[in-house]
Formats: C-alpha cells, sequence, structure tokens
C-alpha cells in the first residue's frame, strides 16, 4: 500500500485555482522534492496532507486514512514559520513534543540540540533566526513518523545549517518513512532526492527520479527546473 | 488529550495572570494594613485616612480591571493560539479540533473565575478585622444599619450569592462562547475579492450576535406575552392594563417578566451552545491559517 | 574518500566512480569491510537510496560482495582489481590522448613530451 495517495485534488481560494486536479502516490521509503516556483501550489499541497486544510475536490489518504486524527500521529510537518510563542523556553517545547507525540524520541532531541550548542533554558526570543529554524526541525525529525513534510526547510538559512539540515534528514532515514521537502532552492537538496515533483500553476507537469532525470536530460534537476520554469 | 490541553493552556494563560494574582493580593494586604495601622486622630490621622483611601479605591479598581481584563486576555489568547502562526503547531496536533476549542474555552473560563475568586479574596482581606466581610454599617438619623455589599453596588433584588451564579454560569461561558465564535467565524470566512483584515471582520461577526442576542429578547418578549396570555386570558390582561390598580397589577406583571427573562435566558444560553458548536464546525472544515 | 559530485550524470554512477577510484588506488584495501549503507549515505550527502543502487551494482561487477550479516567487503580477488586498474587507466589514457589531440599534439610529440617529463626526473 502507498504511504500517501492523492487523487484529483482540488483546492481554490475565492476565483484562484490553487490545485487542479493534482494525483500522485507515494511509496514509503523515499525522499521527494516538492518543487515549484513561489505560487505553484506547493504549500497548500502540504497543508492539505498534513490535515491544516480542507481540499475542495478529490481524495487523499496517508497510510489509508483520510486527513484527521490519525494521520496526524504519524505526519511529522514542519511549517515555513516560528509556531511557538516568544515567551516560551526550549525545554518546554521539548515537553510539549513529548506530551503530546507518542512517537517523540527525547533523548535523541536533546542530543541535536546539545551538538548545536542550544541551551534548553533560553528562550524562543532569546534564540537566533537561524537556531529557531534548527530548533523546530530537530523536534520535527524527532518524532519517528512515517511521513515527515518540510515546508521551504532551506529558506533564509546560512550553508553551514543547510549542511545540518540535509545531514538530519539522511540521519533520520528510515524505510518505512516518507519526507517530502517543499523547496525552491533545489541546487542543495537534490543529491538527497529520490523523487522530484514538479509543481506548475496547481498542476503536477513532472513526477520522475533523479536518476532518471539526470540520465535523459544530461543535467541536474536544478537546471532542468530553470528551463521548465523560466523566470 | 483534552485533559492535556486544558492544562497547557492553563500554564499559558496563568503565566501572565499569576503576577496579577500577586499582585492583587498583596495590594489588599497592604490596604488592610494601612487601616490596621489607622492613626485616629488629628492631621495625621486625615492624611492616613486619604491614603486609606486611595489604597481601597486601587485595589478596588484594580481588582475590577483584572476580571476584565483576563476575559479579554482569553479572546487574544484564543487568537494567537489558534488563529495564527502557533495555529501551525496546535492544528497538527492528534487531537481534535473540538478538544482544541473546549478546551481553550473552559481553561479561559476557569482563569476568569479564578480571577474572580482572587478579587473576592481580596476584599475579604481589606475587610479583615471591620467585624463584616460581607456588609457595611452606616449611620442614618443616628441609628446605625447595615447593608450588604452586594446591595451596595448593584441595588435591590440582587442579591451576592444569586448575582454570582449569574455571572460564573452564564454571563461568563455566553460572552466566552459568542467572543470565539466571533473570532472563529471572522478567521475562517471566505473572502474572494476584497481581503479584509480578519479582526475587523470578527468584530463585525460580533456586531451580529449582539444583534442576534437583541433579536432573541425580543422573541422572548412575544413568547413571554403569549404564555401570559394563554395563564392569565387576553381579557383578564386588558382588564389589568385598563385599570389603574396598584398591587394587583404587580403580580401577573412580575410573572410575565420573570417568564420573558427565564425564556430570553434559555434561547441566549441556546445561541452560545449552538454558537459552540458551529465554531468547531468551521475550525474542522474551513480552517485556513495564513 | 572524496565525494564531489557534477551536475550531468545520476549520482549513483558517479558513487560508483568514487568507489572503483578508491579500490584501484588502494585506499579501499582487498577484503576491507565498508559502512553500512546509511553512513556512507550520511557520509557523501545522498540519498541512501542512491548509494544502495550504487553498491549493489558494485555488488553485480564484482567489486564488492556482501556477507549476509556482516555487510559489504571489497572484493579480494587480484583479478576483478587489476581488471578494473586497467580499465581506468585505459579511461584516463584515452581522455588525456583526447585532450591532446586537441590541442594538435600528434602520437609522436606526446611520446616527445612523456621522455621529457622521464628525462627531467634524472637530471
Amino acid at each position: 500500500m502507498e504511504l500517501v495517495k492523492c487523487d484529483g485534488l482540488i483546492k481554490n481560494y475565492g476565483l484562484k485555482k490553487a490545485l487542479s486536479g493534482v494525483t500522485f502516490s507515494l511509496p514509503a521509503g523515499k525522499i521527494t522534492g516538492l518543487l515549484g516556483p513561489n505560487g505553484s501550489g506547493k504549500t497548500t499541497l502540504i497543508k492539505i496532507l498534513g490535515g491544516l486544510l480542507t481540499a475542495d475536490g478529490g481524495t487523499v489518504a496517508i497510510g489509508g486514512n483520510s486527513p484527521g486524527v490519525e494521520t496526524k500521529k504519524i505526519v511529522s510537518y514542519l511549517p515555513e514559520r516560528t509556531y511557538f510563542s516568544s515567551a516560551v523556553k526550549v525545554k518546554e517545547t521539548l515537553d510539549f513534543f513529548e506530551a503530546f507525540y507518542e512517537d517523540f524520541e527525547l533523548e535523541r532531541a536533546e542530543e541535536m540540540l546539545k551538538s548545536l550548542q542550544i541551551s534548553d533554558k533560553s528562550k524562543i526570543s532569546e534564540l537566533s533566526k537561524g537556531n529557531r529554524e534548527k530548533l523546530q526541525l530537530v523536534l520535527v525529525m524527532s518524532r519517528r513518523a512515517k511521513l515527515y513534510l518540510l515546508d521551504e526547510p532551506m529558506g533564509g538559512v546560512d550553508p553551514a545549517a543547510r549542511d545540518f539540515i540535509l545531514r538530519t534528514i539522511l540521519k533520520n532515514y528510515a524505510e518505512d518513512a516518507s519526507v517530502v521537502i517543499s523547496t525552491h532552492l533545489i541546487q542543495d537538496v537534490e543529491k538527497v532526492l529520490d523523487d522530484v515533483i514538479f509543481l506548475k500553476e496547481g498542476n503536477i507537469c513532472l513526477k520522475q527520479s533523479v536518476d532518471e532525470l539526470r540520465e535523459k536530460e544530461k543535467k541536474s534537476v536544478d537546471a532542468l527546473f530553470r528551463e521548465v520554469f523560466q523566470c | 488529550m483534552l485533559g492535556k490541553l486544558f492544562l497547557y493552556d492553563m500554564k499559558n494563560q496563568l503565566r501572565i495572570w499569576r503576577f496579577a494574582y500577586i499582585g492583587i493580593l498583596g495590594f489588599s494586604l497592604l490596604t488592610a494594613l494601612i487601616r490596621c495601622l489607622d492613626f485616629k486622630k488629628g492631621v495625621l490621622g486625615e492624611i492616613w485616612g486619604a491614603v486609606y483611601g486611595v489604597s481601597k479605591g486601587f485595589f478596588y479598581a484594580a481588582g475590577a480591571v483584572m476580571i476584565f481584563a483576563t476575559l479579554f486576555y482569553a479572546v487574544l489568547y484564543f487568537r494567537n493560539n489558534l488563529l495564527k502562526d502557533q495555529g501551525y503547531l496546535m492544528h497538527t496536533l492528534p487531537v481534535k479540533e473540538s478538544e482544541l476549542f473546549l478546551s481553550k474555552f473552559l481553561s479561559s473560563w476557569c482563569c476568569i473565575l479564578l480571577s474572580i475568586l482572587v478579587f473576592a479574596a481580596g476584599i475579604v482581606i481589606t475587610r479583615f478585622g471591620t467585624g463584616d466581610l460581607f456588609s457595611i454599617i452606616y449611620t442614618e438619623n443616628g441609628v446605625a444599619k447595615r447593608i450588604s455589599l452586594s446591595m451596595l453596588f448593584f441595588g435591590e433584588g440582587y442579591e451576592t450569592p444569586r448575582l454570582l451564579f449569574l455571572v460564573i454560569f452564564f454571563a461568563i461561558p455566553v460572552n466566552l462562547s459568542l467572543f470565539l465564535f466571533s473570532l472563529t467565524l471572522g478567521y475562517t470566512m471566505k473572502q474572494s475579492k476584497r481581503r479584509m483584515n480578519r479582526d475587523v471582520l470578527s468584530v463585525l461577526v460580533y456586531i451580529g450576535t449582539y444583534a442576534g442576542q437583541q433579536f432573541l429578547g425580543v422573541i422572548s418578549l412575544i413568547l413571554g406575552a403569549l404564555l401570559y396570555f394563554r395563564h392569565y386570558g387576553t381579557k383578564s390582561f386588558m382588564e389589568q392594563i385598563l385599570s389603574e390598580q396598584g398591587p394587583t397589577a404587580q403580580l401577573p406583571m412580575d410573572y410575565f417578566i420573570t417568564v420573558a427573562v427565564g425564556i430570553d435566558g434559555i434561547l441566549i444560553i441556546g445561541l452560545a451552545v449552538a454558537a459552540v458548536f458551529w465554531s468547531i464546525y468551521r475550525l474542522k472544515k474551513y480552517l485556513n491559517l495564513e | 574518500m572524496k565525494w564531489n559530485f557534477t551536475d550531468d550524470l545520476p549520482i549513483y554512477q558517479q558513487i560508483m566512480d568514487v568507489i572503483r577510484q578508491g579500490i584501484a588506488s588502494g585506499e579501499l584495501m582487498a577484503g576491507e569491510r565498508l559502512p553500512s549503507v546509511r553512513e556512507l549515505a550520511l557520509e557523501a550527502e545522498v540519498n541512501p537510496n542512491t548509494m544502495q543502487k550504487a553498491l549493489a551494482e558494485l555488488e553485480r561487477e564484482g567489486l564488492l560482495y556482501s556477507k549476509r550479516t556482516s555487510g559489504r567487503f571489497v572484493s579480494e580477488t587480484q583479478e576483478v582489481r587489476n581488471a578494473l586498474k586497467k580499465e581506468l587507466a585505459d579511461g584516463y589514457v584515452s581522455d588525456f590522448l583526447e585532450k591532446m589531440e586537441k590541442l594538435g599534439y600528434g602520437k609522436k610529440e606526446i611520446i616527445a613530451l612523456i621522455q621529457e617529463r622521464e628525462d627531467g626526473k634524472w637530471s
């Protein structure tokens, strides 16, 4: 059974069609890149998978279930923004994840934070933007989820941090889990991907493995992306 | 998960209010101390009396403000935690939307009640040693008379227990429910063309609910009148109105008022409950965090 | 091992090249046990499936073999490694000759150049 199965997903915002019939499926054990320019519907699709948005048409199944409480147990979502209140301490965020997520691995998270030199006692407001993003990544990846949804994890982050993010994703890899990385910065991420999905104006215009693409087009996915989405 | 959410929400709200509670209680103690150290005579006595007056006044004002502020903060907290960036965290938890909403509702209700409790405790503290906690003794024409505090503040017919019961189990939950509903509807409404600020939309929705409450008031007056007619018969009602009798005209009037108010209360509670259900439905289907 | 990847080839092929170089140069010794797929993938910063594909291919070619529970090892067979060395060497020579021909050097001139270098060593 495919881990993720989408069929004819439609989402409209008033007159704007964000998704117009998106159909695809993802097996477990793959790292997939969801690529497309801003406004192509990436975040909308990710939100629907994460259960934060209800589609207007079509079906979504994650592990056989429609988005809801059951899927949220196995989906770990990293949004583009800081989702903690600034008054909260790092330790409290760890306690929070520990309390609400059965699959959260506290020791792993603490280890990663220690290696990043982020103190338990710091408040969110005291952390740099980079550290805040790393903290959220650590929390999200310290769950033993089946589907990880990372929305623009590399945006606005320095190269060292980008390396950390990629290494964390690789270290966390499990054969029964899948990762979806939504980004428009493909260069950094390409080596880590199994497959890519190109999303253009609410439709999938390409879905292939990185290896096949490189063999066929004799260029990197990044270069191909620039061609397909001439800006 | 509701229990965990409830504790989480309580902790978050108390984070702010515990300082206020300590402050209010501290101030009440200070006021009581000032009163106990009263210099009864002379100029110093006068000044001290004024200090006491200021302290007492400040305490009462601060206490009242705190209670309303707790309600205001509860609404703000709901907005920031469920409808803004923090919503990305809360709505991806493996919990039902109903649990998210109810947890906010119940914890906010509790915090407001706590504020009232703290204020009441403060009042008790300031009045400690005066020999009478809930009433004041004053002299009228040389005769000592006693009047209860609630009578003093709110007038005839509002004994403290009944008033408190109404506030705790009616005024607070109904208003809370309508505030939270206004925010929820404001933030989940579909906007196609002109994008209006969501907070402004919420205020507009609230005005709508207020109009709704008035509408229900009118309905309950009509229903009350209908029931009144059924009970007393049209003829006797007309007779009562047309004659200018005093006491006998009163009783049926009281009945009418009681019935109308009772119906209004039930309708408004119904409105509040419907608002809760509708809010949860909107969160489930139409949530779209920006 | 240095993991540098270019854009135009599939990554798994480039991984295979790096490992072949390692075996040929002796950096990876005969019978040496390779790190696990995950560790290698982490080291090279590539997708574990991609790494797995590369290693599986090398196994097929006989450069690596795996023992069920103990992991993957570099082939101890001398012929296999010699064949690899020859193959790589041939490839380098072809590349070299192609590039020199583009510059306009004929075969005699190329040999003379090499001789110069050789003599340079003794003087």
